[in-house]
Parts: structure tokens; sequence; C-alpha cells
């Protein structure tokens, strides 16, 4: 089988959050985001800020990482069974509802349709001040300040809202990412690749990093110099309380098997969006993931 | 070949010289082109484990693709692609070159401008018509005054596609065909007014015959361009676009299988079966020449 050989402490962290068009909830004089809220606070303001300026509210996109897998653990499903991160879940009951309420939501008036959405990013709708609320991940965030400079200020980052009525656990979910560096087993100058490696996880090399701004040092207690490089656009986003998600961050879903069925169940879930039933297309997911289960 | 063996000191000097000067091509060909491809028909047969490492499998690549609906429908999107993109293209392109032959003024600044598109990389040119084709808020809906999803619509998603395609290789078509056109002699038209024919005529008798060399050249390049069409459809078509599967072209398809899905071996059988495809059709094309391509009057 393939070899390589992992630098094991995560190197990068990645968090998720919503981002908020705060010029938008002034305008409908709706309260901005906050700790507490729920997926029905979120509709609610969705629906106050449509009304209210004809902007579009929390825009639910076709998504994974950005999307339905946050609701999903949430709601206290899951896609990878936890224990043995083998078996999908997704014909798991909270998975489906989570599902299937992430999917509804495209309904709404105050949400755009996924046609829409394959041509027209979320973050580009709401750059443009057409949208309210996008989930986004923390690795977009240098850039989106430094490409929209004519909306620095107009806009600020909340906490993922909670599910009201979890079937397990407290409702809370955020999937955060984390990444590690790794190389191959076999190489001439392995010994130097690992040194190079080492330093990168190291706390030196995590400052290095996390002041560049390219994204969160996974090393605990460096997020600062990360958030520090923001200094430059006069404006500071709420990132202190997103850190306040890895107490109840989920690990990125992956294993080996994954990259092998991700495609093919991204494309069921676009036939969900089409207008296929709901339950089939995700039994039709779980078995295009266990077939690859049993043969690992 | 026998005759080779008389050849003089000083011929065979210069045959040396001529192999050392055409050899940067021919190493550059074997190593980049050649080795390669060698390498893709061998992967082919072959699991992919990691890190360059290969497991020799057979058939069994292949006996998975042909089974697999998803790459049928691949392989048809690509020959309606075809369809689509080379008999109109080939045809607006002689158009456009027969105009840019004619007297016109600012030609220099038309023939500019009609090649401009290949100057400009085809990701760039991919994102801009992204945004002409936008159903909310693209020019194209706005002049028209309709609101057509013109890339998230299964039916006009392709045609969306073709547009640009043959938007952006219709300068270099022409340009080559225009070397055609200009290398008729004008005594053939001068010729052939005397005895009395109109231009449309000269249009049948002269000009298609004439240029119809160069045409075959623009019809295969322009054909095995189409065939292996990707980067548009990657740029156009996101991954969640409703569409995706009634416009994912075979190198699409290897691009999911080799670099997605990380399935190297698959992705190298589909390539095989591509090279395969564009083989056939140009043989097809070398032995169809014959009705109706002319090289000597």
């Amino acid at each position: 089988m393939q070899k390589e050989w992992r630098e094991k402490r995560d190197t990068v962290c990645r968090s998720l959050w919503n981002e908020v068009a705060t010029h938008l909830f002034d305008a409908a004089g709706v309260a901005y985001p906050t700790e507490e809220w729920t997926w029905d606070d979120m509709t609610d303001a969705s629906q106050k800020i449509y009304d209210a300026t004809g902007k579009y509210g929390y825009m639910a996109y076709n998504d994974e990482q950005l999307g339905y897998w946050n609701f999903v653990y949430q709601k206290g499903g899951y896609i990878l069974d936890p224990e043995t991160n083998l078996h999908a879940g997704y014909t798991q009951p909270a998975t489906v509802e989570a599902i299937r309420y992430y999917v509804s939501l495209q309904q709404n008036d105050w949400c755009p349709d996924q046609n829409y959405f394959a041509e027209t990013s979320p973050g580009t709708s709401f750059f443009s001040g057409m949208g309210s609320m996008f989930l986004e991940g923390s690795w977009n965030l240098l850039s989106e300040m430094k490409n929209y400079p004519d909306m620095v200020g107009k806009w600020d980052i909340a906490m993922l809202p909670r599910c009201p009525d979890p079937v397990s656990g407290d409702g809370r979910g955020s999937i955060s990412n984390g990444l590690c560096y790794s190389t191959a087993a076999r190489g001439k100058n392995l010994e130097v690749v690992k040194d190079v490696l080492r330093f990168f996880g190291s706390e030196e090399g995590q400052r290095i990093q996390g002041e560049s701004g390219a994204a969160i040092p996974a090393y605990l207690g460096l997020e600062d110099t990360w958030s520090k490089s923001f200094g430059e656009f006069g404006y500071m986003l709420d990132l202190e309380q997103c850190y306040g998600q890895f107490d109840y961050a989920v690990q990125y879903i992956n294993n080996a098997s994954r990259r092998k069925w991700k495609s093919n169940v991204a494309d069921e879930m676009v036939k969900v969006y089409n207008g296929a039933g709901i339950d089939s297309s995700l039994a039709r997911m779980q078995e295009i993931a266990d077939e690859y289960v049993t043969s690992d | 070949m026998k005759n080779k063996l008389k050849l003089s000191a000083a011929a065979r000097r210069e045959e040396n010289w001529g192999w050392f000067m055409v050899a940067p091509t021919i190493i550059g060909l074997i190593l980049l082109n050649l080795w390669p491809f060698v390498q893709t028909v061998y992967a082919s047969f072959c699991e992919h484990l990691g890190f360059g490492h290969y497991k020799f499998i057979g058939l069994k690549n292949y006996v998975d693709m042909f089974g697999n609906t998803e790459f049928w429908k691949a392989t048809w999107n690509t020959i309606f692609f075809c369809i689509l993109t080379v008999p109109v293209g080939v045809i607006l392109a002689l158009f456009v070159a027969i105009l840019l032959n004619a007297k016109v003024k600012f030609k220099g600044g038309f023939r500019t401008l009609f090649f401009l598109p290949l100057v400009c990389a085809p990701a760039a040119v991919a994102m801009v018509w992204r945004w002409i084709f936008n159903g909310e808020y693209g020019i194209l809906n706005q002049m028209l005054g309709a609101r057509i999803q013109w890339i998230t619509d299964p039916k006009t998603a392709v045609i969306a596609v073709a547009i640009v395609s043959v938007w952006s290789s219709i300068g270099y078509d022409a340009v080559l065909l225009l070397a055609g056109l200009q290398n008729i002699p004008k005594t053939l038209y001068e010729a052939n007014s005397i005895d009395g024919a109109g231009k449309v005529r000269q249009f049948f008798t002269i000009t298609l015959p004439m240029v119809s060399p160069t045409m075959f050249s623009v019809l295969i390049m322009r054909l095995m361009a189409s065939m292996k069409v990707y980067d548009l459809i990657y740029m156009m078509a996101d991954e969640t676009n409703p569409a995706l599967t009634d416009m994912q072209s075979l190198m699409y398809l290897f691009y999911r299988s080799s670099f997605v899905a990380g399935e190297r071996g698959y992705g190298s059988a589909i390539v095989v079966w591509t090279v395969g495809l564009i083989l056939l059709v140009t043989l097809i094309q070398f032995l169809g020449q014959k009705k109706w391509v002319t090289y000597d009057i």
C-alpha cells in the first residue's frame, strides 16, 4: 500500500462561521446574530431582512463542509460513524432530518435556489450586497478583506446557530478542518524534509504562518498571531467569539475511501436539489459510500 | 533506402547535420509527449496506489469503464459538443476569412480583433462568459429581456459552452484560412470572370476547391480540440451545477477520476479511449478527404 510519513501535529486549523452583512441587518432593523441564535432565529431574521430590503437572507447553498454537514452535526446526526470512521450515516434519522431541513431552506423567498448558486457564488452575492448571510471558512477571510475594500466595516462574522431541537447533543456543531504535512516515506533527503516539516509544526513556524494571515495556526495559544494580521484593515472582525467554536468542533469528515465516493455522493446531492426524492437519494448515497467500506 | 549507402562523405555529413538540427524537437517530443503517452497506456492497466506506485490489474479499468453509464454519457456529450462546434466553427471561420480578405477599411484592425480571443487565457474567457450568461445578472438576458438559465439548464448548458468555444477559436481558424485564400492566384478569378461567371459561382468553383486543403487542416485541428474540451466546462460549470452531467466531457470525467477520486488508472483508461476516438475520427477524415479536398486544379 501507499507509504507516507506524516507530521502528526495539525499545522493549520480551519474554522467555519456565518458571515453577516451588518449593513443589511441595520437597514432592516434586525438585531445581529448572537451566540444564542438558533436555526429559527436565523430564518426569522432572513424573512425580516427580505421583507424590509428585498435582499436575500441566509444563503443555504449546496456544499458539504460549507453547508449541510454542519447542520447534520448540530442536529445530532453524522456523516461518518464517529466510532469507527468507516460507515456512513446518510440514512440516520437525525442526518436525514437535518439535510431535509437544509435543502428546504431554498424554498423560501429569501433564499436563492441552486441554479442561482451554480452561477453566482454566495460570496459574490454577499459582497455585492445582495445577500445577508452565508457559511464561510476562515481560509477565505483575508482575501475577502483585501478584495472587497468597499465592504470593510459593513459585515462581520458570527457563530453558527444552534439546532433548537436536536435528536441528541446540545445543538452545537461546526466542522473544523485540521491539515497536516506529509511526505512520501521513501526519499533521498527524507531526514531533511522531516526536519523542515517539523519546523512548520513548531511554535516558531506556526507563529510565522499565523502572522501571514493565511490560516489559523493549530498551535494552541497562537490564534492571536492570526487575528493581528487583520489589523491593517482598520476594522476588527469579531474573530474572538469564533475561537469559542473549537470546543464543539467536529473534525473534517474524511477517511481513506472517501475520495472514491465523494464525487458520486455530491452528484446525488445535486439530484436532490434538482427535485429527486430526499429519502431515496440519501439511501443511494449510503449505498455508494458503503460500497467502499467493505473493500477497504 | 538502398541509395543511402551510396551517399558521398559530404552528403553524409549533411545528413548528420540534419539529424542534429531536428534533435531538440525530436527529443522533446519523445520525452514530453511520447514517453508520457506510453506511461499513460501502461497506467490504464493498473491501479494507482499513491505516490507514483502502480499495480497491474489487467483489463479491469476498461471493463469498469465500459460498464459505466456516466462514461457513455460523457462520450456522447463529447461527440455532441463536436457536432455543435466543429461545422459551425469552420463555416463561420471561412466566412470571416473571406470578409477579412475583401477590400475593406481597417483590415488590419479587424484581423487583430478576430484574433484577440486566442491571446486571452481560456480560463479568463470562460469567467467573462460565465457572467455574460448569468441567468440573474447577465448582460445577455438583460439584452434579450429573458430569464434563460443558460448555464444551469441542461438544454442550454452545452450550447452555451459551444458558443464560447466557437467564439474563441474563430479568429485563429480564420487567420489560417485567410492564408489559404491569399494563396489562390488572382489569374484564376480574372479568367473566370472573363468567361462570365458571377461571384457565387466563383466561390464554389474557385475559392472553395482552392482553400479546401487549408480547410481540411483546420477541420482536423478543430475536431481534436473539441474532443479534448475540458477547461471551458471546468470553468463554466460549478461542481454543484444541476446540468453538469449533461455537459461533462470525457476529459472532464478524466479529471474527476484522476485528480478528485485519485483513480489514475481508471482516468488513464478514459484518456486512451479518447485518443482512440480521435484516431478513428481523424482516420475517417483522411479517407473522406479524397471526396472533397482538391490539391491541384
